[in-house]
């Protein structure tokens, strides 16, 4: 494995396009990221941005027609997944790669005892016979923290809660020991309190088991304590790519600017109105031929509407998809040594607290 | 944490609608007549055989000019024209009436179950080829399937079926070994040209080996069913099996085939619509993110899930196919004498209905009760399942 230099997966230009009546979606288009082994990426977005897609892609995973990879390499631990069979792609699913999702009410099926579905993936993967393979349930149950696991495992999902159901589809994904989890907004649907937990969990078993994690939300406060480093994706494109601390002190973009200006600050004025970035997410089926965030852009500029803008390398980690990319950092640079970053917000409280 | 702390044993879904159905009183009323009915057809039979010697086909030997009795002590239902116990002949009707009712539900569960949920999952343009085969085999009036297929291969004709079952086999054989391995081979091919040759030439040569690999498959699958055909194999099971054939059994077998066709068809569609529902739902796509396969997915995920509306219909195809096996029976197109069924015994039954009314009474009650008894409990389990659809 020494000679992917611990690289665990790397994407390389992945465009997933959605043929639409409509017209071509282009959910995914070049979207590029290289993921360390044991180390967390965050992708951030609104929605329609093409988070989700983009892990189903690396998985093999998006609906043949409508869906269509048409470009760029997936490779993970050495293989290429967009070329191989799809029996292979099985044998990879839920064993090497697994995969939380966002609702954990309807991603458990109804039907089925949580023994039945915990015991399918190990005897799928791991070639266990029932009895092991109960036993691997029961214990899995017990490292996310479900009290009584003996009696519970035979419970249906409905007689679990929210945040008990989530902590089982973390034990489903965690069965095999997968080398990369994706968690595709794990807390979305969860309430702030067993959000926490959850979150706390994933880090947790996370170090425990050396495993990589691809973390999906459009939650920058979630983003900021777990990951490494960041992509911002807006309209199927990357608008900035940068580690962590870095992309919180010193965006380099104008949209990752107005995303953490939108966080709610805990010191904010009564009565005064709370910061939201003007306009709606474009139409991905038919794109200007600009900046796509250019009509909601605080300082497009007429090149921004004509032109797409360059992916314009900062430094060696950081990249920001802008006409004005290193006026913005530059701008962001001078904003963080005054200490008055308010476009920080609350995430980077919350990131310094974690430092 | 306290340790008194008790973890509720949850009622599962069937539990719930368990105890639902008992609260329905024509449902449990229902169950109650069916089980009964049952077990007496099944033991009924042999009780009466031991205890009066009367048996469904037995002709007492002396001749009366009437042979018909009306009901009594000896004969709790009376006698049919030809002097045959009415008990006895309807327990005998009941046994074929129900397992003709039974094995046409299984085999429309069987097939329509899986047929529907397959083309429901895969959808797209295979979901539109197979619901349009439906569409057409239900476009043809059952009735006349049924008809042509006892007259051509009902009697002496069966052996003809049989005689050919070997080459069925063998063409079924060699279509399941024979398909896969010529489709790997033409990938294996296409694969090998794919850059050396452009684009056009390509594709000619992609549909000039399709066309090849067809007939050849159409070729070989003819080739090893005539071959096996003429074996020694081929001919001792059909000499075998023709000195055997009993004609009235083979047309009950070919009731049970012709209506088994049929009743399939609605069940695929209640299952199709039922797994197009379900085919988005996110518990689908975490399934196959861990990396279960389609088959895993249909029938493990999908087909529970299923399962109330398809019990409901299953118990609603019991009477509705009992009720067409009468209705065949009694135009005199199902089960002939010396075997018996409910329909066939009231067809004999109304031909002397001003005289005999018992042999039409009993056989008719019998079979009437029965019905009414599975529509009411299937009623009761689609409320049970479903609490809101019931409306009272």
């Amino acid at each position: 494995m020494s000679e992917h230099n611990g690289t665990i997966l790397s994407v390389n230009d992945l465009r997933t396009y959605f043929q639409t009546e409509d017209g071509v979606v282009k959910a995914v288009d070049g979207i590029s990221f290289e993921l360390k082994k044991g180390e967390t990426l965050g992708i951030v977005g609104e929605s329609g941005s093409g988070k989700s897609v983009t892990n189903l892609s690396v998985m093999r995973l998006i609906p043949e027609p409508p869906g269509k990879i048409v470009a760029g390499d997936v490779i993970f631990d050495g293989i290429d997944i967009r070329s191989l069979p799809i029996d292979d792609v099985r044998k990879i699913r839920g064993k090497r790669i697994a995969m939380i999702f966002q609702d954990p009410m309807t991603s458990l099926n109804p039907f089925l005892k949580i023994s039945t579905q915990l015991m399918e993936v190990t005897q799928l993967h791991l070639g266990h016979n029932k009895k092991q393979a109960r036993e691997h349930a029961i214990k899995m149950l017990k490292t996310v923290g479900i009290p009584e696991a003996h009696e519970r495992v035979d419970n249906y999902p409905h007689e679990f809660s929210g945040g008990m159901r989530q902590r089982v589809m973390i034990a489903m994904a965690l069965s095999c020991d997968p080398e990369l989890l994706i968690a595709d907004e794990p807390t979305t649907a969860l309430d702030v309190t067993i959000q926490a937990q959850i979150l706390e969990l994933i880090k947790d078993l996370k170090t425990r088991m050396g495993t990589s994690v691809i973390l999906i939300t459009h939650d920058l406060g979630v983003v900021a304590g777990m990951t490494e480093k960041i992509i911002v994706m807006y309209a199927g494109k990357v608008f900035e790519q940068a580690p962590t601390t870095e992309l919180f002190a010193t965006p380099a973009n104008p949209y990752t600017k107005g995303l953490l200006r939108s966080v709610p600050d805990p010191a904010h004025e009564e009565g005064t109105e709370l910061y939201q970035i003007p306009g709606l997410p474009p139409d991905v089926a038919h794109l200007p031929p600009g900046c796509p965030f250019a009509e909601r852009c605080y300082r497009a500029e007429d090149i921004c509407r004509r032109e797409f803008p360059p992916f314009v390398q900062i430094n060696s980690d950081h990249r920001s998809l802008c006409h004005f990319a290193d006026e913005v950092y530059a701008e962001s640079v001078a904003e963080n040594a005054k200490g008055n970053g308010r476009s920080r917000g609350d995430a980077q409280i919350k990131l310094e607290h974690e430092n | 944490m306290a340790e008194n702390v008790e973890i509720v044993k949850g009622a599962s879904l069937w539990s719930d609608a368990w105890k639902r159905l008992l609260k329905n009183k024509l449902a449990v009323f229902g169950m109650i007549v069916l089980a009964f009915m049952v077990v007496i057809v099944i033991v009924g039979p042999w009780l009466i055989r031991v205890t009066t010697g009367y048996t469904a086909d037995f002709i007492p030997a002396q001749g009366d000019l009437i042979k018909s009795f009306p009901p009594s002590r000896e004969h709790p239902f009376g006698t049919d024209e030809a002097g045959r116990d009415l008990l006895a002949r309807v327990l005998q009707g009941g046994r074929i009436s129900l397992t003709v009712g039974i094995i046409s539900t299984l085999v429309s569960l069987i097939v329509g179950v899986s047929y529907g949920a397959i083309a429901g999952y895969l959808g797209g343009r295979i979901d539109n080829v197979m619901m349009r085969l439906v569409d057409i085999i239900y476009a043809i009036p059952y009735i006349l399937i049924v008809i042509v297929l006892l007259q051509v291969f009902g009697g002496n004709n069966v052996l003809v079926l049989v005689g050919w079952l070997p080459q069925i086999l063998a063409g079924v054989a060699v279509t399941a070994v024979g398909i896969p391995v010529a489709v790997s081979i033409y990938r294996w091919a296409i694969e090998r040209m794919e850059f050396s040759l452009g684009e056009i030439a390509f594709n000619l040569i992609k549909a000039f080996l399709g066309v090849a690999l067809a007939a050849a498959l159409i070729g070989a699958v003819w080739g090893t069913a005539s071959l096996v055909a003429s074996t020694a194999a081929g001919s001792w099971l059909s000499g075998k099996y023709s000195a055997n054939v009993n004609q009235g059994l083979s047309q009950i077998f070919l009731l049970f085939f012709a209506l088994g066709l049929v009743s399939w068809l609605t069940m695929a569609r209640v299952v199709r619509g039922q797994i197009l529902s379900l085919k988005n739902q996110e518990f689908v796509l975490a399934a196959k993110a861990t990396g279960v396969s389609t088959f895993g997915i249909i029938f493990r995920h999908l087909v529970p899930n299923a399962l109330g509306p398809v019990i409901v219909y299953a118990t609603l195809t019991v009477p509705s196919v009992m009720l067409t096996e009468a209705f065949l029976s009694f135009l005199g197109l199902g089960v002939q004498a010396p075997y018996a069924s409910w329909g066939s015994l009231a067809a004999d039954g109304i031909k002397n209905i001003a005289i005999f009314p018992w042999q039409l009474i009993f056989p008719g009650v019998t079979m009437a009760l029965t019905l009414f008894s599975l529509n009411f409990l299937g009623d009761g389990i689609r409320d049970a399942l479903d609490p809101q659809t019931r409306k009272f």
